[in-house]
């Protein structure tokens, strides 16, 4: 039986997240109370045997992230927390940031005490100008109550302060380096790796760039263990994720889900998550962790969702969208879409992604509107290839997968539109059989 | 209250906005941001640029990058309201599309224009986070969701009644 579950959003919305006796009323500060009674080095190793991999797309081990950046003698060290949320079809940093900022605060302080620094900057997205202002409340109550500023809990020497920076409007932002880049004040490209960031980061120092899931999951491992976080999901993929469902779907939302404990199709079609598809039609495909993942079909349906499992279909978490597209979406058209997304956002640094986003998106829009030639659906894969190979940062890389996995599973409705066909009958060709 | 605009302020009143957010260049947008908002045509002149360098200890032409890069920031003056319809994927899958061409009508003008009035910018956005109620549209820093027709003709007779 699928169900959601209550860790991380527990009681959001019923109290007020900016309060910070609420807050510790419904377990807050628990968790780093723990962390100053442990040594840096267990406090490292928990999080390793936690097994939690980064929530902003990447998936990368959190736990191996820090214990490189611990080593690293340099100071002073940044914690950067990553509330840029621009992958479309992601929603959830943003229940986090408004109903749960506290938590978001405390796994970042968590963050500081481990890896010694007394500088914390969370990058929030300019759309988001109403929560900025909500999670600035949180601090300032932090502050008031001891658990920001100096001396935090009474703790000789363990200072710690967070600061707001605004994105404007840059997808590519996101992106940690170019984060970096944007918080200097300066324009969000991203820079040349490496040197990686836990050496050369913020102002040129050591710096700590994690998702803000990630920071409120600490909470979890350090309050129930690295044993319990575990449990909630599975080896190779510890603790819950936050699933955004949109698009062609009933319900809506963000829900809660042990990782390894769904399949796609329970989020999908189960009534206690998507519900189904609206109007009575049929699924086409979903397009998984926003417009720079894989997308899956059908057939993939019975796939757990996992890190692990995901990866074995050709599928991934990735920021945790779930778009979902019903039957009347043509998907060469869905392809043309997401390329707009990348000429769109893409910085222009390199010409393989600038120019090469561009041709992609001319030979898609000659598909979609009848102007398909034999041999399209080659050159296609030979150009979103070659993005990938050459573009210097995980926009320009990430670029080709949602076309790529369609030209795995659906290569027979490129090679229709190569002859002015459109089998989902939505592209309008001229002199074609679409429409 | 009475309104005043970024257009009527002095370059000390400027300075005063700009001053509030602690002149440590990482918040370069923040200010950037919060004096377009002042703006009766949505952007950021000229003279307003070269203040904010001044201020802030930057090269205008650091602060003219900056502009040209973001995209909530503008150059070039736009409606006192701009709507951004957002049409990405998601919403792209409960047809944005329509939204548009109602706002077009509407509004009578095309997207990208600007009403004559200068009221009403009409232009798109990408994800603004708001996908479990598309389609929708971002009007500063308020977000209408679920529309429909209705919906389209009631925000646009609210906005021009403010
Ligand atoms: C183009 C691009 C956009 C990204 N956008 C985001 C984002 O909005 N939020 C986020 O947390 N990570 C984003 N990432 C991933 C970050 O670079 C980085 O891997 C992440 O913030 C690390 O945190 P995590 O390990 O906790 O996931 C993006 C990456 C790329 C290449
Ligand atoms: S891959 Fe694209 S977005 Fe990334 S640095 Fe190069 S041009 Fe910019
Ligand atoms: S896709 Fe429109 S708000 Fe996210």
């Amino acid at each position: 039986m699928a169900k959601t579950m209550d860790v991380l959003l527990k009681g959001a919305g019923t109290f007020d997240g900016t309060d910070v006796a609420a807050y510790k009323a419904q377990g807050g500060y628990q968790a780093l109370e723990r962390v100053l009674g442990m040594s840096d080095q267990a406090v490292l190793d928990e999080l390793l045997k936690a097994e939690l991999r980064g929530r902003g797309g990447a998936a990368y081990p959190a736990g191996r992230k820090w214990s490189q950046m611990y080593k690293i003698p340099i100071t002073p060290k940044y914690i950067v927390c990553n509330a840029d949320e621009g992958e479309p079809g992601t929603f959830k940093d943003r229940e986090l940031l408004r109903d749960m900022p506290l938590k978001v605060i405390e796994g970042m302080t968590i963050a500081g005490r481990v890896l010694h620094s007394a500088r914390g900057f969370i990058y929030i997205r300019g759309e988001y100008r109403a929560i900025q202002r909500v999670f600035q409340k949180a601090i300032d109550n932090a502050v008031k109550a001891g658990y920001l500023g100096k001396n935090i809990c009474g703790v000789e020497g363990f200072d710690y302060t967070i600061t707001i920076i605004s994105g404007a409007g840059a997808y590519v932002c996101g992106e940690n380096s170019a984060l970096l880049n944007s918080i200097e004040g300066r324009a969000g490209r991203p820079r040349i790796k490496p040197p990686h960031l836990a050496e050369v980061g913020l102002y040129k120092k050591p710096t700590l760039v994690n998702n803000v899931e990630s920071y409120a999951d600490l909470t979890v491992i350090y309050t129930q263990g690295a044993d319990a976080f575990l449990e909630l999901g599975v080896p190779g993929s510890g603790g819950t994720k936050l699933v955004c469902l949109s698009g062609n779907v009933k319900n809506r939302g963000v829900y809660e889900v042990g990782l390894g404990k769904v399949t796609l199709r329970e989020l999908i079609f189960d009534p206690a998550f998507g519900g189904g598809i609206p109007d009575g039609k049929e699924l086409s495909f979903y397009h998984l962790g926003g417009q720079s993942g894989p997308i899956g079909f059908p057939e993939q349906l019975d796939t757990v969702y996992d890190h692990d499992s995901l990866w074995d279909a050709g599928l991934s978490v990735g920021s945790g969208a779930v778009v979902v597209a019903d039957g009347d979406v043509c998907i060469v058209d869905y392809c043309r879409k997401v390329m707009e997304f990348f000429v769109h956002e893409s910085c222009g640094k390199c010409t393989p992604c600038r120019i090469g986003t561009m041709r992609v998106l001319e030979l898609l829009t000659d598909l979609c509107e009848g102007r398909g030639r034999p041999g399209d659906t080659d050159r296609l894969e030979r150009a979103i290839t070659q993005i990938s190979a050459l573009s210097a940062c995980g926009l320009g890389q990430s670029a080709n997968k949602a076309i790529r996995s369609c030209l795995a599973h659906r290569r027979e409705d490129f090679l229709a539109h190569e002859q002015g066909k459109c089998p989902a009958g939505s592209c309008a060709m001229k002199g074609g059989e679409g429409a | 209250m009475k309104q005043i605009f970024l257009e009527e302020m002095s370059a000390e009143e400027k300075r005063a906005v700009i001053r509030k957010h602690g002149g440590e260049t990482e918040q370069l947008l923040s200010v950037l941001l919060e004096l377009q908002s002042l703006s009766r045509r949505s952007y950021i002149d000229e003279a307003t640029a070269a203040v904010v360098a001044d201020e802030m200890g930057l090269s205008l032409a650091h602060v003219h990058d900056v502009i040209t890069f973001y995209a909530m920031l503008s150059a070039q003056p736009r409606g006192r309201y701009v709507l951004e319809v957002c049409t990405s994927a998601s919403c792209y899958l409960v047809k944005s599309q329509r939204v548009i061409g109602w706002l077009e009508e509407e509004l009578g003008i095309s997207l990208g224009e600007t009403t004559g009035d200068g009221l009403f910018t009409l232009t798109t956005t990408p994800c603004v986070g708001a996908c479990d109620i598309g389609p929708v549209v971002k009007v500063g820093d308020a977000v209408y969701g679920n529309l429909d027709r209705d919906a389209v003709r009631r925000l646009v007779a609210e906005l021009r009644a403010m």
